[in-house]
């Protein structure tokens, strides 16, 4: 039997927010060290950021009130019942 | 924080003249495109709220999958921005500095001294170009190198005018600091 659980989803999207934050810090750093950090730069970032964390805090309220013990199966191995 | 003037050195005698960027405009379709992806979820969403959105598993993985791909989405976005802002070409009374911006990890840096320049041609194309007054610049140099390109820049024409004045004005500096010399 294949079961994936909920927790093990979360634990990818967890995994998929740090990279996401990676790259929206690379984009900052070409910008900072190009000497590119203009107003505009700056609050086109700025919102992207925001509205990031705006939806990493929201799911994550999501997230919590999950029972994330549920599982669902993939494959079901074929069983023989006993005495059969 | 880093100043453009010390991620591009100039020298001492040195002033920038021009720093042109691509037309606003240019980024319009780019924009339209990702708020194009950013409603799909809420589109998609809405055809299955009544169906898999109410399982207690699926109804959970697929707002984790929505989360997930509206973040990549406005990651996509940041790229895009910068990928556009990070390409200028600027034009100093010296020289021009052509700096491109292809990807995040890709990053080009050309020059070409204005004494090099041989000839330069403006143009506007399309409904936009036209009416918003956009468009390309082409810069050919003597010898073997490849041309300069400005593309979508706004005033095309007036920035050729001036580059061609920048090339005539470092000409003439050149040919009277040469006279001092003799």
């Amino acid at each position: 039997m294949f079961s994936i659980s909920l927790s093990f989803l979360v634990l990818l999207y967890v995994i998929f927010v740090v990279l996401t934050l990676v790259f929206a810090v690379i984009n900052i750093y070409h910008l900072v060290s190009t000497g590119m950090l203009t107003l505009l730069s700056f609050s086109v970032s700025g919102l992207v950021v925001l509205l990031m964390f705006a939806l990493i805090a929201t799911t994550g309220i999501y997230v919590g009130t999950l029972d994330t013990t549920q599982t669902f199966t993939l494959f079901n191995s074929v069983s023989v019942p006993v005495g059969f | 924080m880093r100043h453009l003037s010390e991620a591009i050195p100039l020298q001492p005698d040195e002033r920038v003249k021009f720093m042109l960027r691509r037309h606003p405009l240019t980024f319009v379709p780019k924009i339209i495109l990702v708020l194009i992806l950013l409603a799909m979820p809420l589109v998609i969403g809405a055809f299955l709220e009544e169906g898999p959105l109410a399982d207690p598993f699926w109804g959970p993985t697929l707002i984790l999958l929505g989360s997930g791909y509206t973040l990549l989405v406005l990651t996509f976005f940041h790229a895009l921005f910068v990928d556009y802002y990070l390409d200028l070409w600027v034009v100093t009374n010296d020289r021009i500095i052509d700096i491109h911006q292809a990807g995040l990890f890709k990053r080009t840096v050309a020059e070409l001294d204005l004494k090099q320049v041989q000839d330069v041609a403006s143009k506007t194309v399309g409904v936009f170009g036209t009416f918003f007054d956009f468009g390309n610049v082409n810069i050919q140099t003597a010898g073997a190198k490849e041309k300069f390109e400005f593309q979508n820049i706004p005033k095309p024409h007036f920035i050729r005018g001036q580059i061609l004045k920048l090339a005539e004005l470092d000409a003439r500096e050149d040919a009277e600091e040469a006279k001092g010399w003799l």
